[in-house]
């Protein structure tokens, strides 16, 4: 760390002489330099306390090259790093004024005669380092040591205890004098306050801004205060890129003198609303002000205090809307939420009840189309048969053809194993080729005595060609009826399936809807095995009837897909408790993945993207809205190897609200 | 004896019934075979082989108890022997996925949907059983008439003349 002591002034002698006085007096614990330009010490000040150096005083005259010494002294007094050292005018000045303002103004703390002898620099030394000690470094003592005033330093020392003493009952003194200020209005306070600014600092310089002009930028050092005299400001922030106003009315008449009071980096920027006019002060006229008239500071305090409660009731203001504001918006979204809710309940119900409808009118248009066609196929093979068996029994010489066809009518199909099994037995017993044999026993001969019954008199190889032959129409016959059964049956289910009223109606056998639905189902469910447990005590329940076959229709569809091909299903009913009956269809499936069950009842959710199947993606959710309609429950529990779903049912349910 | 059989397997009674009607007119010729799911299937072909016979052609319905009739036909096509028969799918169920993987993974020669006609089924027939006495080492003589004659008649000119 070094002590430097600057200097610029024009006479090569007079430095070379300030230089060599100083060596005298203090080398080796001061070390000097010399500027010929003022800007050029400035830099040399900064750089010096930067880098930790302490540059305790400064020595120039008035009349400097490019810079007046008094500027220079201005600009010592605005950098905070420089604020501290002690200025020196060597110079013997013309204009004494001048001199008088800097030195009242707190610019300049000394003045040199270029003249001077050894004795006034040593005083002017002492007494300006120890004011440096005292009021700026006191960590210097020791190094300026034998330079330094004691007493001066030990008065000042013992002074500062006093100076706190005086300031807590000055505080005191300041609050008392507040309250008696307070009975003054505002503008009287403002008033009192700009007279004795203007009293004290000599009437300091006024500016005039224009509307919208920008006063002082928020994040700005702070160092400066404004006292509106005339016109009216606003207080913004700039957030995300907008200006926001804070404070118009609640603004004030004094601006900047928050952030100086706090040290802060301007909070709010300041624009002029109308023409402005105001008195702009600096940190150092402000604090030689209050130094120099005790009042004034009352009026400080008192117009900081009553801007600080206003701008603060406006905060609060501002703090109340915001709040009633989020309060609003809370409010609305929680009402869009909902009202979305129900738009998506309304769009599944309507999804619903379309689909159903399509799949109604589908399923009545079909079962329409198909009951007459069938009904006549039947009836015609009906006759066919019977017609046939007389036609034959009136015919002589085909009496083996008439004995057959009524047996092949009413054989019972065989498995195919049988069926070799007999076809081989015939053939050894019989002594035929394996075709012939595997003809008879197609045409219902299951034996080789059976063979000698339908033969009678007939000659064996005519038999056995009439026998086929014959066995083959019966057969035939069997077949169309059969198959016409089994359409009929299915055009029974699906009527039973579209009936589209929405009425409940009383004693709906349980296992009946079931049995109906896999009746439909069947095809598909061949490539499983299937379970019924039926419990046949389950009572009759109050329901509809059709749409509880969906919801079956469904559940098993569900299962079949997720054993994609292969596994086993169980259906199965049974009353829990009275006047409930509960229906589970259970797979041994892989299980339904964790990632989908939380969605598995949203609608048009579909784990095999790009695939489109019957009740597909809808089923569980339509399922689901048809349980509840019916005032039941639908849930499932699902791990690998075996997945339930259950569905619990009231027998009786409570009216249906639509 | 060396006849070549023809296995209609498919679960439905009355479907597999009109179908061996169908083929009455091979009967001649051919051995005819039923068969209600893919175990029974496995047992006729069994037996065929066990009688000297071979099988020729299958004609496999697509839905089948516990199974299907792609995954039967991938099934014949990875065992060596049972590779030469002719596999034609006979369905009305069968899926535009479940169509591809017939023909890439089943190996099936020809695809005949449901409902069908007596003359479709019997022109199918002939070509798939033409193919396999082509293909095999079969006399084709016995099956000039029933089958392809030209065709056959060709690889018997084409034999003599390596002989």
């Amino acid at each position: 760390m070094s002590c430097l002591v600057l200097c610029s002034h024009p006479d090569a002698q007079v430095v070379v002489r300030l230089a060599e006085a100083l060596r005298g007096l203090a080398g080796g614990v001061l070390e000097f330099e010399s500027f010929d330009a003022g800007e050029a010490l400035l830099a040399r000040a900064r750089e010096a306390r930067r880098a930790g150096d302490d540059v305790p005083l400064v020595f120039c005259c008035l009349g400097l090259a490019a810079i007046h010494g008094s500027d220079l002294f201005g600009q010592f007094d605005r950098d905070p790093l420089l604020r501290g050292a002690r200025k020196v005018l060597l110079d013997r000045p013309d204009d004494r004024e001048a001199v008088d303002a800097l030195l009242q103004r707190g610019l300049m703390q000394a003045r040199l005669d270029p003249g001077f002898g050894t004795g006034r620099l040593q005083h002017l030394l002492q007494r300006q380092l120890t004011d440096y000690v005292v009021h700026t470094a006191p960590h210097l003592i020791d190094d300026l040591d034998g330079l330094l005033d004691l007493s001066a330093l030990a008065g000042a020392f013992s002074s500062a205890k006093e100076n706190l003493e005086r300031l807590s009952s000055r505080l005191n003194e300041v609050q008392h004098s507040v309250i008696g200020v307070d009975k003054m209005t505002d503008a009287k306070v403002e008033e009192a306050m700009i007279e004795e600014f203007d009293r004290i600092l000599n009437r300091p310089g006024r500016r005039t801004y224009s509307p919208g002009e920008i006063i002082v930028n928020e994040g700005d050092d702070p160092g400066t205060i404004w006292i509106i005299l005339r016109g009216r400001v606003k207080l913004f922030r700039t957030i995300d890129g907008e200006d926001v106003t804070f404070h118009s009315e609640s603004a004030g008449r004094i601006v900047g003198l928050m952030s100086l009071s706090l040290q802060n980096p301007v909070f709010f920027s300041c624009r002029a609303a109308t023409e402005v006019r105001a008195l702009v002060l600096t940190r150092g006229e402000v604090r030689e002000a209050i130094h120099r008239s005790p009042g004034l500071s009352n009026y400080l305090i008192t117009v900081i205090l009553r801007s600080m409660a206003r701008r603060n009731r406006r905060a609060t203001q501002l703090l109340v809307q915001v709040r009633s504001l989020n309060a609003k918006l809370e409010r609305q979204r929680d009402e869009l939420s909902a009202t979305l809710e129900e738009l998506k309940a309304t769009q599944e119900r309507l999804v619903d009840s379309a689909k159903m409808a399509t799949l109604g009118q589908l399923a009545a248009g079909m079962a329409h189309e198909l009951n007459n066609p069938v009904g006549a196929m039947m009836s015609a093979t009906t006759h066919l048969g019977r017609d046939l068996e007389r036609l034959l029994a009136a015919a002589p010489g085909l009496e083996t053809a008439a004995r057959t066809i009524p047996v092949a009518r009413s054989s019972q199909p065989l498995s195919t194993r049988d069926e070799r099994r007999l076809r081989d037995e015939l053939a050894r017993t019989l002594n035929l080729d394996p075709a012939q044999a595997a003809r008879l026993v197609a045409a219902g001969v299951h034996g080789a005595s059976q063979f000698e019954d339908l033969a009678g008199r007939a000659g064996r190889a005519r038999a056995v060609d009439e026998i086929a032959l014959a066995g083959q129409i019966g057969v035939a016959l069997r077949n169309l009826s059969n198959c016409g059964g089994r359409i009929a049956d299915l055009v029974r289910s699906l009527k039973a399936y579209a009936r589209e009223d929405e009425r409940f109606t009383d004693g709906v056998e349980l296992n009946g809807t079931i049995e109906d639905v896999l009746l439909l189902l069947g095809n598909q469910l061949k490539r499983v095995e299937l379970r019924k447990e039926y419990d046949p005590s389950v009572p009759p329940l109050r329901a509809n009837p059709s749409q509880l076959q969906q919801v079956w229709t469904n559940l098993i569809s569900n299962a079949l897909q997720a054993l994609e091909g292969s596994g086993s299903i169980v259906v199965r009913t049974s009353s829990p408790r009275e006047s409930r009956v509960r229906v589970e269809v259970e797979d041994d499936g892989p299980g339904v993945p964790r990632e989908v069950r939380e969605r598995l009842f949203d609608p048009r959710f579909t784990t095999r993207a790009g695939r489109v199947e019957f009740g597909l993606g809808m089923g569980l959710p339509i399922a689901r809205s048809i349980v509840r309609r019916h005032g039941g429950e639908l849930g499932f529990e699902s791990r690998p190897g075996r997945t339930v779903f259950r569905v619990d049912l009231p027998v009786d349910p409570p009216p249906v609200v639509s | 004896m060396n006849r070549i059989a023809i296995l209609t397997l498919e679960d439905e009674p009355e479907v597999r019934q009109a179908i061996m009607r169908d083929l009455e007119p091979f009967a001649r010729s051919f051995r005819l075979e039923g068969a209600e799911d893919a175990e029974d299937a496995r047992e006729v072909l069994g037996a065929i082989e066990q009688d000297g016979d071979l099988a020729g052609l299958i004609l496999c319905d697509h839905r089948l108890p516990g199974t299907t009739g792609v995954d039967f036909l991938a099934q014949l096509e990875r065992a060596e022997e049972h590779r030469p028969i002719r596999k034609v799918l006979v369905t009305g169920q069968a899926d535009h996925e479940d169509t591809i993987r017939a023909i890439n993974a089943g190996g099936i020669h020809h695809y005949l949907p449901k409902p069908w006609q007596p003359e479709q089924l019997h022109a199918i027939v002939r070509e798939q059983l033409t193919e396999f006495v082509l293909a095999s080492d079969v006399d084709p003589m016995p099956y000039v008439a029933v089958l392809d004659g030209a065709r056959l008649m060709g690889k018997i000119g084409r034999g003599s003349r390596i002989d």
